[in-house]
């Protein structure tokens, strides 16, 4: 496996080797959500690349190596030598048609040498949980499913994914990896913690959620935030809703705010809530958030990898870059720390991240750092 | 700029680039935003913590209270309803509980050491009180029984006394303890219900139901002694024109006249009933045939003598038939019935006399 990785703010940051491009080779970009200033870097990635699968998405930050990039597009071109590659994409029309949409896009994929898929999914027009479930319906449980949901910043205006190397809203794109000599490994943490009070979820459908304790949800958020309820939803995300699992004592599913709703003052989260879960707010620091990526690296699984070029996609929740601030790259370094030296990390902030469970295929994550990793063992 | 940041620069008189300097200025802002946020937050969560203790509290206090006048209701109850005893083997009591007070009128200073009898009546139930509490000395079980007794102010009360042995550690049976019941209500209600369901509520003498199971009784110990007894079907004769004439009031007081009469006639213990209108039964036992006969013609007698009923004088007369154990039948229906149709032949045969079944029927 042959790996490069470019950097694109105003300018590139070097020459692309384009002997890379071929039918085995899958280009991953993620760039600004604002098209206009990655339109013509866009270009010239598809032109260098066109033999290539290019997948890619907006981002609430960009992430190369240990660092966070703003307004940029960061490439990562992997040239695999036995490993087979397949794009399948699906239109999603509306948010409730993902579950369909994912088992589509599993039924396009899944065949016996199948290893895993990786995921980009429009950030805001779509029910994460529902997604997760569709792919997981059509996908055979050892393969590895991980990806994300793109961002937009911290606006929750408008996401895309790459589609035929353009820009496109409403869209849902998969790659499928297949083989015996690739090797997939994922982490994925949060570092969030319950406090407050335990609540029960009143009055919902999906994943909006009008009341807690028969209070509307979104003054209890507004309450929370104080002065900062002005930039909701945004500001929701430091204070995540923890999800108590009806059926695993003690699990705690972390869901984030993707939009708020003033007249009916509810509150869309990325994923499913239902009626009567017991839910709490949640929070963070910085301490706990860099230990959690930390975490996440620590998880992956390594066996047999000698010093082959590793590509790990790093994919963090906006919520995060929102608490860690300046220190959002303090758990870029956290991860890359503990990963071998031969490696290279790219990644973005995002509005929903997609990782196995370990249990039942893969879920939908919020708040977390979640890394999938690539290498190829040679033939 | 930041108070601090700005503090430490004049302090240090350090030269710092901008763009260095706007990173560590916002640094110090979020840092305080952060703080800020966590603080503000903490006093949110710390405020609606209060005020669910509160709720919660509330919840408590009312369920507390809730079970507190639960408890209470059942309490009274059982203060006003229950009392427990214990006596020793001289049947003096020992113990009393403070409720004995709510039931009898005494309080247990007042009780403790006297005889557990001294405040039964004479009531027939308590005849053998002292028999039962021997046999409980002796270790034998035995099921509640109903005292009568008198309360302070002189009324009756019926308790239901359930009693059970206490040993010492030798298992030697030292006392009599147990929980006693006032069931004085129950017990009133209950001998109005047998009466009503025993009794003719126009005459207050035996109705047919009572007949019925009395002559059970007075069969199976006349078979067992063999001993005869009769059977009297008394009907009246005329009492239908009497109730035409007069009114049904009149021959209500009427019935109750003969009622009167007959009972001048017979034994206080002679079993008599009213079966129907004007159909009366009298069983006269351990009497021969040729008394029965006098007796019955007495009763005739009486019978025809005037009756004065408001403003009327008021003549009837009656058929009598009579029945013998166990000649005439040896059942509660065939003495009834024989006696029945030797009273008919009286009624057919010009009425005011009686016979005897084996006079009409000498098969």
């Amino acid at each position: 496996m042959q790996l490069h990785h470019y950097s694109f703010q105003e300018s590139w940051n070097k020459d692309f080797d384009t002997s890379l491009d071929s039918s085995q080779t899958l280009v991953i970009v993620f760039g600004s959500s604002d098209v206009r200033k990655i339109t013509q870097a866009l270009q010239d990635v598809t032109r260098a690349f066109s033999h290539s699968i290019i997948i890619g998405a907006s981002t609430s930050g960009e992430i190369l190596m240990d660092t966070l990039q703003e307004e940029s597009l960061v490439v990562a071109v992997v040239k695999f030598q036995t490993t087979q590659i397949r794009l399948a994409t699906e239109k999603l029309h509306n948010p409730e048609d993902s579950f369909e949409i994912g088992e589509k896009l599993a039924n396009k994929l899944q065949e016996k040498s199948l290893k895993s898929v990786f995921v980009l999914s429009d950030g805001l027009n779509v029910n994460g949980s529902d997604l997760t479930h569709g792919l997981n319906a059509g996908i055979h449980s050892d393969v590895i499913v991980s990806g994300g949901l793109a961002g937009d910043g911290a606006t929750f205006s408008q996401t895309w994914v790459l589609v035929d190397g353009k820009t496109s809203s409403h869209y849902v794109t998969a790659v499928g990896l297949y083989g015996e000599n690739i090797h997939v490994g994922y982490g994925s943490e949060g570092g969030w913690d319950i406090f407050g009070i335990q609540r029960v979820v009143t009055k919902s459908s999906h994943n909006v959620v009008y009341e807690l304790d028969g209070q509307p949800v979104l003054d209890i958020y507004k309450k929370y935030l104080g002065e900062k309820a002005k930039d909701l939803p945004a500001s929701g995300l430091l204070f995540p809703l923890g999800v108590y699992d009806a059926k695993e004592e003690g699990k705690i599913v972390v869901r984030t705010i993707l939009a708020i709703d003033e007249d009916e003052k509810s509150i869309t989260f990325a994923g499913n809530i239902p009626m009567q879960s017991k839910v709490c707010l949640m929070k963070s620091n910085n301490d706990r958030l860099i230990d959690a990526a930390q975490n996440s690296s620590n998880a992956l699984d390594l066996q047999n990898y000698t010093d082959e070029p590793l590509l790990n996609i790093a994919i963090s929740c906006i919520g995060r870059k929102l608490v860690l601030k300046q220190r959002a790259e303090e758990e870029l370094e956290a991860t890359l720390e503990n990963l071998p030296k031969n490696s290279t990390q790219i990644g973005f902030y995002s509005y929903g991240e997609i990782s196995p469970t370990g249990l039942i295929g893969c879920e939908l994550h919020n708040q977390t750092m979640t890394l999938t990793t690539l290498w190829e063992s040679d033939a | 700029m930041h108070k601090l940041l700005k503090r430490q620069l004049k302090k240090t008189g350090a030269n710092v680039d901008e763009d260095f300097l706007a990173l560590v200025e916002q640094a110090y802002e979020d840092a305080d935003d952060d703080r800020k946020l966590l603080e503000h937050s903490l006093e949110v969560s710390s405020l609606e913590m209060q005020e669910l203790y509160h709720k919660l509290a509330k919840q408590a206090q009312e369920q507390l209270k809730l079970s507190e006048d639960k408890y209470n209701a059942l309490t009274y109850e059982l203060r006003n309803h229950y009392y427990f005893y214990s006596f020793n083997k001289s049947f003096l009591l020992t113990y009393l509980s403070d409720s004995v007070y709510n039931i009898t009128g005494y309080s247990k200073e007042e009780l403790v050491g006297t005889p557990f009898t001294q405040h039964l009546t004479s009531h027939p139930m308590n005849a053998n009180l002292n028999k039962l509490a021997t046999k409980i000395f002796t270790g034998k079980k035995i099921a509640p029984l109903i005292v009568n007794i008198l309360h302070k102010d002189g009324s009756n009360l019926f308790i239901e006394l359930s009693s059970f042995g206490v040993y010492d550690d030798n298992k030697h049976l030292t006392n009599v303890s147990g929980i006693a019941r006032d069931i004085t209500q129950e017990y009133i209600a209950q001998q109005k219900l047998h009466h009503l369901s025993n009794y003719d509520a126009l005459t207050g003498i035996s109705n047919r139901h009572s007949l019925y199971n009395q002559l059970e009784y007075i069969i199976v110990d006349s078979k067992r002694n063999k001993k005869n007894f009769s059977l009297l079907f008394i009907d009246l004769d005329g009492f239908k024109a009497v109730n035409d004439t007069y009114g049904h009031k009149a021959g209500d007081i009427l019935l109750q006249h003969v009622t009167q009469r007959i009972q001048k006639q017979i034994r206080q213990n002679d079993l008599f009933a009213r079966i129907g209108g004007d159909e009366f039964i009298v069983v006269l036992t351990d009497i021969d045939r040729e008394f029965i006969s006098k007796i019955t013609q007495e009763i005739l007698q009486n019978l025809e003598k005037t009756f004065h009923i408001k403003e009327h004088t008021i003549h009837i007369s009656a058929s009598i038939g009579i029945a013998t154990y166990p000649q005439d039948g040896e059942n509660t229906d065939a003495l009834l019935n024989n006696a029945d149709k030797a009273m008919y032949t009286i009624k057919n045969s010009g009425k005011n006399s009686f016979t005897h079944c084996t006079d009409t029927n000498p098969s």
